[in-house]
């Protein structure tokens, strides 16, 4: 079995982390002072009332927006410090996506957008761990498909495939369950899992979904833009109990 | 309510809005320019004919049979003489003129070559009201004096009381004193537009025109109060037949209807333009409101969806179709009148045309500005719209809604009967063999003939244009009609394929691009890209030096132009910085798609050792060989370095990015996009490639000619070739036959109005030439002939003339000159060659009995056996040295110089095309951008995961590349096969030899995508700047 790389320190981390939108009476405080770190080789759930800035921190956190204030660390890379083309080339080595809906590229094959990023950096892709990823997520048969002739579920399968296939420090997921019906997503959950625990990957998870939460190693809470609380190693019914205090 | 969408779809998009609009207004502003220039001319020109001849009122000419004002017949001095007799004639201007061959050599013996042509009339002393105004000194009034025209006076080394070398028909004169200088037509000089204008004593010119035999024609001026009718009457009494008497208001119609006809020639040739860049534009309109309609399938579903009819929609679509076509109509007859106005100025400082610039804007120039701008956008929107109407409102919710093509329902019956209606049609037209004809029912049959197959059965009618296309193709190619029905046929044949390759390019987009989109486009790009790039630095260079030197000029001397031209001078500039850019672009862009730079670095590197081990072991080898052992170290070495590197050479990366195969991907994802985008330029290329493939073949033909039936030596050939009477005197072809080193020499001349043929009335053009001595120059392929028949009386004709009215050699005919003299000539040869002489020459002596003008057109030379071409070519030019208009090549030189003059035609022709070509390439950038604005959130996902925005841009460029690249194949491939076609149906005489020129045709591909490059850029910024977090949060 194949390890993502081992360093110590946590993979990912935010120090004061601040982010406001607009000014004066109609500033929007979407992050507000948050500290959290991101462990290595945990699966953490982010949960959160609507508008809490789950997607927020996430965005900062991936090197997809920048702060009004604080540090974001991926591993030890500040990344305010970074430029815009060293961002996009930390998130094409380092970090991996998945995303609600519309992961894939149309025109590419399933093959072709798990191994993007590895196209895009030049570099050939590790054929051993490709395969072992696309036989885990099961598409061995798929592979060819384009985005179009794959369910909902299997497109999201996809997508986690690519997020695990460059062996990033760390994948950000915005909802990846959201658009599936019950069965599917428990399927990417687990797989996700299962990524986790065999593969050591870090993930971090950004649900509404309590179920989903219940995967998780961890959960943080988010509300108001500041992280309130927070379970290790929750079920489902705490995760709902904290859900309704914070409502 | 559906209006309030559509303005809110214009006002919500403005960018998106203009972008739609650009292409009509292009089309619109061209085409009411073209009107404001043409009109703008016409009016100054009809003032001009006015001020020529409006003050005169009867003239006398000889009266002619045929032909116009070129060739008219001069008449007797003693007739002026007879009319001053004539009671109410107050008085008598006789008139001497050459328009062309009188050319005054200035202080630097420069000859004066303008735009306009070289003219010697007398000084008109007898006319009450003059055309000629004095400006400076006095009038000629004797021999070896002549008067100059103002401006050509002030743009030569010319000074008043110099003396000057004036070349004409009747010689060189030597130390003509120049007397004065004067304006012609009207006092301020607007009138001479450019043409050089030298005036003489009557009789002198008399001499040194006409050779003292006569005069062009005579004008009078009547005395106050007498009725014109009568003096007419009085003068036919007294001149006796074989003259003419007209009025000055006659004399002015012929002038204006002169003027009219050239306008009119110019203006056809620029509305053919016109046409082509229209439908270049309708193309794009087409193109982006599919587009547009394509990427609000779901907003269009979600209207159905809560109640509006198909009827709706539709006419939400074609509103905002109708705002387009307003606003180019305005914009663009504004920008139109702009550029028409500019256009003539700009021609103006090269002295084309009168001077004076009036705007003249008649109702028809709004009228095409308003019918071009509004119905073309309409029509073009129109069939996008009727698909839009078939939207379901299950559209809004699925993610992925297409907007499919309806396919016909199938209809038997009726498919069977329009289908045999369009193919009736086309038989009809072609046994017609009338162009007029041919062309509207041509296309009729055409559309029919689509409509009729696709109700047929679905997959023929799919190729039903395509075939309907090379059937016409192949009749106009294997038809025996007249050239311009040939033609015609041609035209319509060219149209058809063009619309029947456009419906199954969709097909072809995926599988082409595939193919083009890897290392040929690498090629392509690569070798254009290094030309731009190095056009590019070295315009650069110069803009850079032009700013050095404004910079100096206004620090040497401060004024506001010199400021000005300062600031102009960072035009070029911009423009060569764009155009440097570009070729890097497309040059790092060959790099990426197939090459890299690892790969040429190394690969280079190791060529290089790799050839140095090679010619050391080489040397090595060839020491060895001589017996030098000492040597055996450095072919050991050399070897051994070879070696290395050629096993090294498998170590040379090679590279295909990610970004060129998405870029691929994309173009072959919507292929009908790719299509219709890269259909105007299609359409551009092809007729770029047309006009090249024929040009090519025109020049083989030359060779060819030049190659098997001329065997002169030299060739004597007037400067300027664009004037039908230019030539030289013919006291050049004396001159050289007095030289020791010529052993024959030959004069041409030659007329499209010769003579009539009497046995069927029909005007005859002709060569002349000396019959005899004629076969030691150019052998027209001779068949049949009897020497001894050659003669004053001679006649040869082409082999098709000969049969068509049954003459053998020794056959006789009477053949009439516009003189009112007849001839009867006899057949002495048949030949079959009719690309030189046409198809009848006649011999020089009997010419020059009917034809005064004493101009040879042409002549060539055989030298005696031994002299070589540098002596012949010394003592050829101590007699031509003395006529500056006249060009003396070898054979060689002589090819060279007709291929340069196809070459110029053919560079005219290109610069025209590039307006819809340009036009054609904004539809590409247009219908990129719309398509990076599609696909925002994809772009975003592919930069979220790691794709640099540098790397965005680059894939977008390569888009835009093999976009333009599959319209390029496509239009070239069409171009050759037209161009062939063409070249087969022009008679041989004009070309006989087919040839295709490869090299040129794949430098307009690799020109094409570098193109494609330029068009991506803007669309590619907007690409890579996009803001990721947005672009994925987006829909
Ligand atoms: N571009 C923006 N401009 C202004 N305010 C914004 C912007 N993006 C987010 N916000 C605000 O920031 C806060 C946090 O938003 P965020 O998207 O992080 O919430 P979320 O927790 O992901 O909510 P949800 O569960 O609905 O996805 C919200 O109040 C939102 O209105
Ligand atoms: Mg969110």
């Amino acid at each position: 079995m194949t390890q993502a790389t081992v360093t110590t320190g946590p993979a990912a981390r935010a120090v004061g982390a601040k982010k406001y939108y607009g000014e004066g009476d109609t500033e929007v405080r979407a992050l507000d002072d948050v500290d959290v770190e991101f462990e290595r080789g945990k699966f953490t759930a982010i949960m959160g009332p609507s508008g809490s800035g789950k997607s927020t921190l996430m965005h900062c956190q991936a090197g997809l927006d920048t702060l009004t204030g604080g540090q974001v660390f991926i591993g030890d890379t500040d990344l305010s410090a970074l430029s815009e083309r060293d961002l996009t080339l930390l998130r094409r080595d380092s970090v991996g996506f998945v995303f609600q809906a519309f992961n894939l590229v149309p025109t590419l094959s399933a093959l072709e957008n798990i191994t993007l990023p590895m196209d895009l950096a030049g570099v050939t892709p590790d054929q051993e761990w490709l395969d072992e990823v696309i036989t885990t997520v099961g598409l061995a048969d798929r592979t060819n498909h384009r985005p179009n002739e794959l369910s909902g579920g299997q497109q999201q399968r996809v997508a986690v495939s690519r997020a695990l296939a460059s062996r990033p420090e760390i994948i950000f997921a915005d909802e990846p369950t959201g658009n599936l019906d019950s069965t599917t997503g428990t399927e990417i959950l687990a797989f996700m899992k299962q990524a986790v625990d065999n593969l050591g990957q870090t993930i971090v998870m950004v649900t509404h979904d309590p179920l989903a939460a219940a995967y998780a190693d961890r959960v943080i809470f988010l509300a108001d833009g500041k992280v309130v609380d927070e379970l290790l190693d929750p079920d489902v019914e705490q995760v709902l109990d904290q859900m309704k205090k914070l409502r | 309510m559906i209006w309030k969408l559509i303005r809110r779809n214009v006002a919500g998009k403005p960018f998106r809005f203009l972008l739609t609009c650009s292409a009509v207004t292009a089309g619109v502003m061209f085409v009411v320019g073209i009107f404001v220039f043409t009109d703008g001319l016409r009016e100054t020109f009809s003032e001009l004919a006015g001020d020529i001849e409006g003050n005169v009122d009867l003239a006398v000419r000889t009266e002619v049979d045929f032909g116009g004002d070129f060739d008219r017949p001069i008449i007797e001095v003693e007739v002026a003489d007879t009319l001053r007799e004539v009671p109410g004639v107050l008085a008598v201007q006789p008139r001497v003129i050459e328009l062309g061959n009188v050319t005054v050599l200035d202080g630097d013996d420069d000859p004066q070559q303008g735009s306009g042509p070289n003219i010697g009339f007398n000084w008109e002393a007898d006319t009450p009201n003059p055309r000629l105004f004095l400006q400076l000194g006095r009038a000629p009034s004797a021999p070896n004096e002549f008067a100059f025209e103002q401006k050509s006076f002030e743009d030569g080394n010319f000074e008043l009381g110099g003396f000057y070398t004036i070349e004409a028909p009747g010689g060189v004169y030597d130390d003509v004193e120049l007397v004065g200088t004067f304006n012609f037509a009207s006092e301020d000089g607007a009138a001479a537009a450019g043409a050089k204008l030298a005036s003489f004593e009557l009789d002198w010119a008399l001499e040194i025109i006409n050779q003292g035999t006569g005069y062009n024609d005579i004008t009078l001026v009547l005395e106050d109060g007498v009725d014109p009718l009568e003096v007419t009457r009085d003068i036919r009494a007294a001149i006796g037949p074989g003259l003419e008497v007209v009025t000055g208001q006659a004399l002015q119609d012929e002038q204006a209807e002169q003027f009219d006809e050239f306008i009119g020639v110019f203006q056809t040739i620029l509305l053919v333009f016109a046409f082509i860049i229209l439908i270049v534009s309708a193309f794009v309109i087409f193109n982006v409101f599919s587009i547009l309609i394509g990427q609000r399938i779901r907003e269009l579903g979600l209207l159905r969806a809560i109640g509006a009819t198909g009827r709706q929609v539709i006419t939400a679509l074609i509103g905002e179709a109708f705002l387009v076509g307003v606003f180019a109509m305005v914009v663009g007859t504004a920008l139109g009148i702009g550029f028409g106005w500019t256009l003539r100025w700009l021609l103006q400082q090269f002295d084309f045309g009168p001077q004076g610039n009036e705007l003249v804007l008649k109702p028809a120039t709004f009228i095409w500005g308003a019918v071009i701008g509004i119905l073309v956008t309409l029509a073009s929107a129109i069939a996008p719209a009727l698909r839009a109407r078939h939207i379901s409102p299950m559209a809004a919710l699925r993610e992925d809604a297409r907007l499919s093509r309806r396919v016909p329902a199938l209809n038997l019956p009726l498919g069977i009967v329009v289908t045999l209606v369009s193919w009736v049609l086309v038989v009809l037209a072609v046994s017609t063999a009338e162009w007029d004809v041919i062309i509207p029912l041509g296309l009729i049959a055409a559309f029919a003939n689509t409509f009729g197959l696709r109700r047929v059965n679905t997959v023929v009618g799919q190729y039903a244009t395509l075939a309907f296309g090379v059937v016409l193709l192949a009749v106009a190619v294997f038809a025996d009609l007249d050239v311009v029905a040939l033609l015609s046929l041609l035209g319509v044949a060219a149209i058809t394929l063009f619309l029947g390759v456009n419906s199954i390019s969709p097909a072809l987009a995926r599988p082409v691009s595939n193919f083009l989109g890897r290392w040929p486009l690498a090629i392509l790009l690569g070798i254009g890209g290094v030309i731009t790039t190095i056009i590019g630095g070295v315009a650069v260079l110069g803009s850079i030096a032009l700013i050095g030197l404004s910079l100096v000029d206004v620090i040497t001397d401060f004024d506001l132009a010199g400021v000005f031209g300062f600031f102009a001078a960072f035009i070029p500039l911009a423009a060569s910085l764009a155009l440097l850019s570009v070729g890097i672009r497309a040059v790092d862009a060959a790099f990426i798609m197939g090459w890299s730079w690892q790969k040429v670095v190394t690969g280079l590197a190791i060529f290089i050792v790799g050839a140095i081990g090679a010619v050391m072991a080489l040397v090595g080898l060839a020491a060895l060989l001589t017996g030098d052992w000492g040597q055996v170290v450095l072919l050991a070495i050399g070897g051994a370095i070879f070696a290395v590197a050629w096993w090294l050479r498998r170590f040379v990366p090679s590279a295909m990015k990610s970004n060129a195969r998405m870029a691929r991907e994309n173009a072959g994802r919507s292929p009908r996009r790719t299509a219709s985008a890269a259909a105007a330029l299609m359409i551009g290329l092809a007729l770029v490639s047309t006009a090249t493939v024929v040009a090519s073949s025109f020049k083989a033909t030359f060779a060819d000619i030049l190659e098997s039936s001329v065997t002169s030596d030299w060739f004597i050939s007037p400067t300027n070739q664009q004037n039908p009477t230019s030539g030289f005197s013919t006291e050049l072809a004396d001159g050289l036959r007095g030289l020791p080193e010529t052993d024959s020499v030959l004069s041409y001349q030659f007329s499209l109005e010769a003579y009539r043929t009497e046995f069927d009335g029909l005007v005859r053009d002709s060569s002349a030439t000396s019959l005899g001595a004629s076969l030691e120059h150019i052998d027209p392929d001779v068949i049949e002939s009897d020497e001894s028949l050659n003669g004053r009386n001679a006649i040869w004709v082409h082999e098709d003339f000969a049969n068509d009215n049954s003459f053998e050699i020794g056959s006789q005919f009477s053949i009439l000159f516009n003189d009112g003299f007849s001839e009867v000539v006899t057949v002495a040869a048949i030949f079959t060659d009719s690309s030189i002489y046409g198809n009848r020459i006649v011999d020089l002596e009997l010419w020059a009995d009917h034809f005064t003008t004493g101009i040879d057109q042409f002549v060539s030379v055989t030298v005696v056996d031994g002299v070589e071409v540098e002596q012949a070519r010394t003592a050829i030019e101590t007699v031509t040295d003395a006529y500056s208009q006249v060009n003396v090549d070898t054979r060689d030189e002589f090819q060279d110089r007709q291929e340069g003059q196809i070459d110029q035609i053919l560079i005219v022709f290109n610069v025209l095309l590039l307006v819809a070509i340009v036009i054609a390439l904004l539809g590409i950038a247009i219908t990129l951008a719309l398509s990076v604005f599609e696909r925002t959130r994809e772009l975003g996902l592919v930069r979220a995961v790691g794709m640099t925005s540098q790397q965005m841009l680059r894939m977008v460029l390569f888009e835009g590349a093999i976009i333009a690249v599959f319209g390029g194949v496509l239009g070239v491939a069409l171009g050759t096969v037209f161009g062939s076609a063409a070249v087969v149906v022009i008679p041989d005489s004009f070309i006989r030899v087919l040839d295709v020129p490869v090299v040129s045709l794949l430098q307009y591909l690799a020109i094409a995508s570098v193109a494609g490059i330029a068009a991506a850029i803007i669309p590619a910024r907007r690409a890579a700047r996009l803001n990721v977090l947005d672009a994925i949060s987006q829909g």
